[in-house]
């Protein structure tokens, strides 16, 4: 079983990770130095990548709505959030029969980096990552939830229900359904009085031009 | 190791080898039926070019650990006789040779495989499956997102029409909307009549 994720330190190097680059990485050099540190930071963990088997699907990620550069950084500064990570990656490594080693190992890093970079990325994008702790809180625990890593809260193993529990409580899709609502009920609600207004105006003329009449 | 991402991100979505007929495109879809999953990895492997045991073998673990929706999505892209078109072919190979060239380095038929045809199966696989792919609109939607990815043009079509009409086939933008009216025919159904 993979080592619990330090969830505290993870948001913790998600915020500083954010504060260093608070817009996504733009242009070829930005988005290679992300894929480096991706390769190096794996490797310096002990899962070596053949560099094109990784790129190819790196380059299909779109770096600007995607939190891949942060979750790599994260990697790269957090010790014990690199090692439960990389410990998963080996295990599905080690599960993936039939493979050669070196499609294993990049199938194994996709899957705890690119994949779920790209899923998070569709309704958590990386500028909302940016605004506050719960946001990165919720990405970090996506992320978990993607590569079935427990995660350590406080110093404790966290149950993967309370985990599940805490994950859905932060959900951005329901704050901003909540917020889309509210919008809908303020634009029907100004309408509604608009109409109030018009009706009662037209009847305050009708009863002028009664009174004059 | 120097990579030209650009280079490398244009090469897998402008391949510019020809304009597949849309129709035929969509009908050979909605015939498709589903192969099992060796055969759909034998068959990707071939539109790829290389039949090769290992390819084979990487591309069913690859559709093997996609969830059910795209799984069944890959399935069905794979028995919808795409090697039938040249188009598709050609710009299968131009993007491996783009790819080869923009990274230094020879890209395996699975990679490209994964990174093009399986891309377009878990994007739409986030909405539906294969069961709906005898749909019109769903077998039109995955045809164009083929289209797309592959950088092929599409006979009597300005180019900047498929995005457009990608995005307005789009059932997460029509479930997005559809429920934006609910909401509000709710909020209008509260209120006192004017």
């Amino acid at each position: 079983m993979s080592a619990a994720f330090p969830i505290e330190e993870a948001v913790a190097a998600l915020a500083r990770a954010a504060a260093a680059s608070p817009t996504a990485p733009e242009g070829d050099a930005a988005r290679h130095l992300t894929i480096a540190r991706a390769l190096d930071t794996l490797a310096a963990h002990g899962l070596s990548i053949t560099p094109e088997r990784f790129v190819v699907h790196a380059a299909v990620v779109d770096h600007a709505s995607s939190s891949l550069d942060l979750l790599v950084a994260v990697l790269a500064e957090s010790e014990r959030c690199a090692t439960a990570v990389i410990d998963r990656a080996k295990e599905l490594a080690a599960a993936a029969h039939g493979l050669s080693t070196e499609a294993a190992l990049a199938h194994a890093a996709r899957a705890v980096l690119i994949e779920p970079a790209t899923a998070i990325a569709r309704y958590l994008p990386r500028d909302v990552v940016t605004l506050n702790d719960f946001r990165r809180e919720e990405l970090a625990r996506a992320w978990m939830a993607a590569i079935e890593v427990p995660i350590e809260c406080q110093g404790k193993l966290e149950a993967k229900e309370r985990s599940a529990r805490t994950l859905a409580r932060l959900d951005y899709r329901k704050i901003r359904a909540d917020e889309e609502r509210l919008a809908i009920e303020r634009k029907v609600l100004a309408e509604h009085a608009e109409a109030v207004r018009e009706k009662q105006r037209i009847e305050l003329e009708a009863l002028a031009s009664a009174q004059r009449e | 190791m120097t990579i030209a991402f650009t280079r490398l991100r244009e090469a897998l979505t402008t391949a510019s080898v020809g304009n597949v007929d849309l129709p035929i495109l969509i009908h050979r879809l909605r015939q498709a039926h589903p192969l099992p999953l060796a055969g759909a990895a034998t068959q990707l492997a071939t539109l790829g070019g290389d039949g090769d045991a290992t390819t084979v073998a990487e591309l069913a673990f690859e559709i093997a650990s996609l969830s059910p929706a795209p799984q069944s999505i890959a399935c069905a892209l794979a028995a919808a006789k795409l090697e039938r078109s040249a188009e598709v072919l050609a710009a299968l190979a131009l993007i491996r040779e783009r790819c080869a060239e923009a990274v230094g380095a020879p890209i395996p038929v699975a990679v490209l495989v994964d990174a093009t045809l399986l891309r377009v199966c878990r994007d739409v696989g986030a909405h539906w499956d294969a069961t709906r792919i005898g749909e019109p609109e769903r077998a039109e939607e995955l045809a164009r997102r083929l289209v797309q990815v592959l950088g092929l043009g599409i006979y009597k079509e300005k180019p900047e029409t498929n995005a457009a009409r990608i995005a307005a086939l789009d059932p997460a933008r029509a479930e997005d909307a559809a429920r934006a009216a609910a909401v509000e025919q709710k909020i209008r159904a509260s209120l006192p009549p004017v």
